[in-house]
């Protein structure tokens, strides 16, 4: 008997562990509050972004992106703070507009492979057995490929490509990791009696694994997707950097620090790839901050506060 | 456990099959084909399309799969286009480049991690645990591009310590001291790129290991019998740590392997990653199938060698 | 007519093995009852853990897959449509869980809880849903103010009285009930099954009550299923086999029973040493040679036993 009571005592426990109390979005602000470091990385990127979104429409955008011929390769000064680059634009203009597409994109893929890999993995979860098998056999060859590789030799081979089709192939190839986790977490909100219940109360499939299960797992989801946030910017960057990434009308961060390429621009004029590549460090560093302490939110064993 | 390494390397044989069959319609697609680039004016356009008629340019895909298979599996993966020789002898001469980068890279990449994990984890909460921390945000922050870029401006054209590309200098007979520390110092910027970057896996396994030792009941007991703290760390507690990093080493060793795309350009280091970006530029199909199919099987037997050494170091964990 | 009816129903799990992962063997969760419950009564089904009771109630309830065997409800054969959301059965039949803290969505307000149901089957006004809710929560003893609470701010007791209401909000003839006190406080216990008896005689409802708890079983129970490795020992009136238990295994649950007379400890404790050894000798009577369990046979009125 004593031994029945205990071992019931211990799934409850286990239940009780796996079921967060509704309260996330408060977690999160009382993380960030203690963290100091979280909370300045916060407002370092909030004051980012308003600088690049702002300033971009306030910024004479067809001024930045002019060729100017008398002002070529200039170094900073009091008019161009940043300098110019070798057809004579303004860097500070080709830093908004990178900064923002840059962002864009890493938000694009983000997105795009948060929805795929989640509504995946949820379905390989929640159905389990044939269905979870076969799920898992595409997701493991599709690990096993050379990431870079691929995305190198598909855009080689796409005639005319732009940042739709960039983001798309990005992320046809990185959605992985998210249908992994959602599938783990899926299996382990599975086995809880809350899904069994619905089922018996005749809700159906779709309706159980969007309204019920995720609900209770999207905090740590969201979680992973701010840190892929950061990991996808630096994969835009060099695979721009490379040649391989945006088109280079598309002013991004990479494209500025494709500016290195150029052993004359390396050596010659930092000004022209050196600004972009503190800011993307610096961003990266501020995303991955901020996604610590909201990780700490979503799982409660780890919160300072 | 030897039926499921057999059943893992089983699964591996249709894997490859669906690969190769993938990267060759990818292949297919792209623009060109290996005689655009040998136009000579030696050579009329009439006896052009005759070869190409001849080597089978116009056979249906499945055909030319087909004659692809059966020449790769009799260890024949056809010739380079753009440097006349044979791909396996190509990816070899490579292949040498890049392991010994890679070998270089993971010994810096383990001295830093386990040294930085072992003083993280026994130094939980201090300040020089919160700058280890502080430093793995930085190298998970950086792009390994940036950094390349970064320290070939400051270290090799500001500095001048270091070589700004290549393998060897000019005029070095191979074989002699010279030669070899030249190789050194030539690899030595792009391994430290690399190893300043890569080490944040092995600090966090190593840190939460030696922080989740540190209340066992082993440890507890040690300390209790009056056991100095030092012994406590070396005999019972780094002991246990470390098996797991171990087994770390397979993915690190594939991760490598197949990350060093960015470094190698940067560096012009001519491994196999910067062989893949010229034959991806020059159309030189037969390296580039060559060597995805190559870094694809590379990752998978990475991971293998990491679940085997997690297996044999931890009878708990069994591979499924 | 019964209100339901299995007949030898087959609850298979396969194993995988090998190099090639092809089906080695089966794992018999369930192999081959028949039971029947009529309307209104309770019918409870014994075990101990890995006997196939939960199982047995998770096929009834169209959880798992049927391996073989049918089932009757009503007289109609619903065994193909048992998994199916838009069948009758599914609004006749329902479940309360054992675990209450896992049985409720911790990210759901009570009203959305016990309302899931009714929005799946019946369309109305969010006015007359709120009303249906507030009857529903009165039945079980709650307040309506707790509508707008979350599940983490109840007890035990009050989050399986939750349970219940919404077990019956699409007015069911039948309820499985898995276990529904073992995770409560003995307190709280007798509280919920005097409830449960209540709501029993207000609906005329059915219950399969599944329990390892033969003491709460005879609380509940008019007849009993004794289950045994997949398949039963012994079924029949409660009365039958608490006084006369012909089955080695279901000898040795009753005397497992704790009894609070501390005066008696001894006697029970030798009682229970001669069990033991009794299963010990005569359990290759009781089992054949793959440890299975025999076939029912009659041995009394409303008394059934597996022997060989």
């Amino acid at each position: 008997m004593e031994n029945l009571k205990n071992k019931r005592s211990k799934k409850t426990d286990e239940s009780k562990k796996l079921l967060n109390k509704p309260s996330f979005g408060r977690a999160v602000r009382i993380e960030l509050v203690h963290d100091k470091l979280a909370m300045v990385s916060f407002i370092l990127l909030i004051i980012i972004f308003a600088t690049v979104f702002i300033g971009s429409t306030f910024f004479d955008l067809g001024e930045a992106v002019k060729v100017k011929l008398g002002m070529i390769n200039k170094p900073p000064s009091a008019d161009y703070i940043l300098g110019t680059d070798a057809s004579g634009r303004d860097m500070v203009g080709q830093m908004f507009l990178g900064a923002r597409n840059s962002f864009l994109i890493a938000i694009g893929v983000t997105a795009l492979c948060g929805i795929v890999g989640i509504l995946v993995g949820l379905i390989a979860g929640y159905f389990g057995g044939r269905t979870d098998n076969i799920i898992m056999r595409v997701i493991d060859f599709i690990s096993m490929l050379p990431r870079l590789m691929i995305i190198i030799a598909i855009i080689s081979i796409i005639p005319k490509y732009d940042v739709i089709t960039f983001v798309l192939i990005v992320s046809a190839l990185s959605w992985l990791s998210d249908a992994r986790l959602t599938r783990a977490k899926t299996l382990q909100q599975g086995s809880l009696d809350y899904v069994q219940a619905s089922r018996t109360l005749g809700t159906r499939n779709f309706v159980i694994m969007f309204r019920e299960v995720f609900p209770n797992i999207g905090s740590i989801i969201i979680v992973n997707l701010t840190l892929n946030l950061a990991g996808n910017m630096g994969l835009e960057t060099g695979l721009t950097v490379l040649g391989f990434g945006l088109p280079f009308n598309t002013p991004s961060l990479g494209t500025l620090i494709n500016y290195a390429m150029n052993p004359d621009n390396l050596q010659r004029r930092p000004w022209q790839w050196l600004p972009a590549s503190i800011l993307i460090v610096v961003m990266m560093l501020c995303i991955y901050f901020v996604g610590q302490a909201v990780k700490r939110a979503a799982d409660a064993k780890q919160r300072v506060a | 456990m030897w039926k499921t390494i057999l059943r893992r390397l089983l699964v591996l044989i249709p894997q490859v099959a669906v690969l190769s069959l993938l990267v060759f319609i990818l292949a297919s697609f792209m623009p060109g084909d290996a005689l655009t680039g040998k136009i000579d004016p030696n050579v009329s356009p009439e006896r052009l399309e005759e070869l190409r008629e001849k080597w089978g340019f116009y056979d249906p895909w499945y055909v030319k799969y087909g004659r692809w298979v059966t020449d790769a599996l009799s260890g024949d993966l056809g010739e380079s286009t753009s440097y006349k020789i044979p791909v396996t002898e190509l990816i070899g001469n490579r292949a040498a480049n890049t392991f010994w980068l890679s070998l270089l890279t993971l010994g810096i990449t383990y001295i830093i991690g386990v040294s930085f994990g072992v003083i993280s984890g026994r130094f939980n909460g201090k300040p020089v645990d919160k700058a280890i921390s502080f430093y793995t945000f930085l190298a998970l922050a950086m792009p390994s591009i940036v950094l390349g870029v970064i320290n070939i401006y400051f270290f090799s054209l500001k500095l001048n310590w270091f070589p700004m590309g290549g393998t060897v200098n000019v005029g070095m007979q191979p074989g002699t001291l010279s030669y070899f520390l030249s190789r050194i110092h030539h690899m030595l910027l792009p391994a430290i790129t690399g190893g300043v970057l890569y080490p944040v896996g092995v600090i966090q396994i190593l840190k939460s290991e030696i922080v989740d030792y540190k209340i066992s009941d082993f440890v507890m007991t040690a300390r209790s019998k009056g056991v100095p703290e030092k012994t406590i760390y070396t005999r019972h507690i780094l002991r246990n740590a470390f098996l797991p990093t171990a087994a770390n080493l397979g993915y690190d060793i594939a991760f490598l392997l197949g990350g060093s795309i960015f470094i190698e350009r940067i560096f012009s280091y001519p491994g196999m990653g910067n062989l893949f970006l010229d034959s991806i530029l020059r159309r030189d199909y037969a390296v580039v199938n060559a060597l995805i199919i190559l870094f694809a099987v590379l990752t998978v037997l990475g991971t293998l060698i990491s679940d085997i050494i997690m297996s044999a170091v931890d009878p708990r964990i069994r591979i499924k | 007519m019964a209100l339901l009816e299995v007949n030898d129903l087959k609850v298979h799990y396969p194993i995988r093995g090998g190099i090639l992962g092809r089906v080695q063997s089966y794992v018999k969760a369930v192999d081959g009852i028949s039971f029947r419950i009529d309307e209104g009564e309770t019918l409870g089904l014994v075990g101990e853990s890995g006997s196939g009771k939960s199982t047995t109630g998770k096929a009834v309830m169209g959880l798992v897959e049927i391996t073989a065997g049918e089932i009757l409800f009503d007289g109609k054969d619903i065994t193909r449509y048992i998994g199916k959301n838009h069948s009758s059965y599914r609004k006749s039949v329902q479940m309360i869980f054992q675990d209450s803290y896992s049985s409720l969505n911790p990210k759901k307000r009570i009203l959305d809880i016990i309302a899931e149901p009714l929005r799946n089957f019946e369309k109305q006004t969010a006015g007359k849903e709120k009303k249906r809710i507030e009857e529903l929560l009165e039945i079980v003893g709650m307040s309506s103010e707790t509508m707008f609470k979350y599940p983490y701010e109840f007890s035990g007791g009050q989050r399986q009285r939750i349970g219940i209401a919404r077990a019956l909000a699409l007015r069911p003839k039948l309820i499985i009930a898995d276990e529904p006190v073992s995770a409560l406080d003995l307190s709280v216990q007798a509280q919920v099954l005097n409830f449960m008896k209540d709501i029993q005689k207000q609906f005329n409802l059915a219950f399969l009550f599944i329990s390892h708890d033969l003491g709460v079983v005879k609380h509940m129970c008019k007849n009993l299923i004794i289950m045994n490795k997949g398949r039963i020992v012994e079924k029949g009136v409660k009365e039958r086999i608490f006084e006369n238990p012909q089955h080695i295994y279901t000898k040795r649950l009753l005397a497992a029973i704790p009894d609070i007379n501390p005066d008696r400890r001894e006697e029970l404790q030798h009682f229970r040493e001669q069990v033991a050894e009794e299963y010990e000798s005569k359990y290759h009577i009781y089992y054949d040679k793959d440890q299975r369990v025999y076939d029912l046979k009659k041995t009394g009125d409303d008394h059934f036993v597996a022997l060989p």
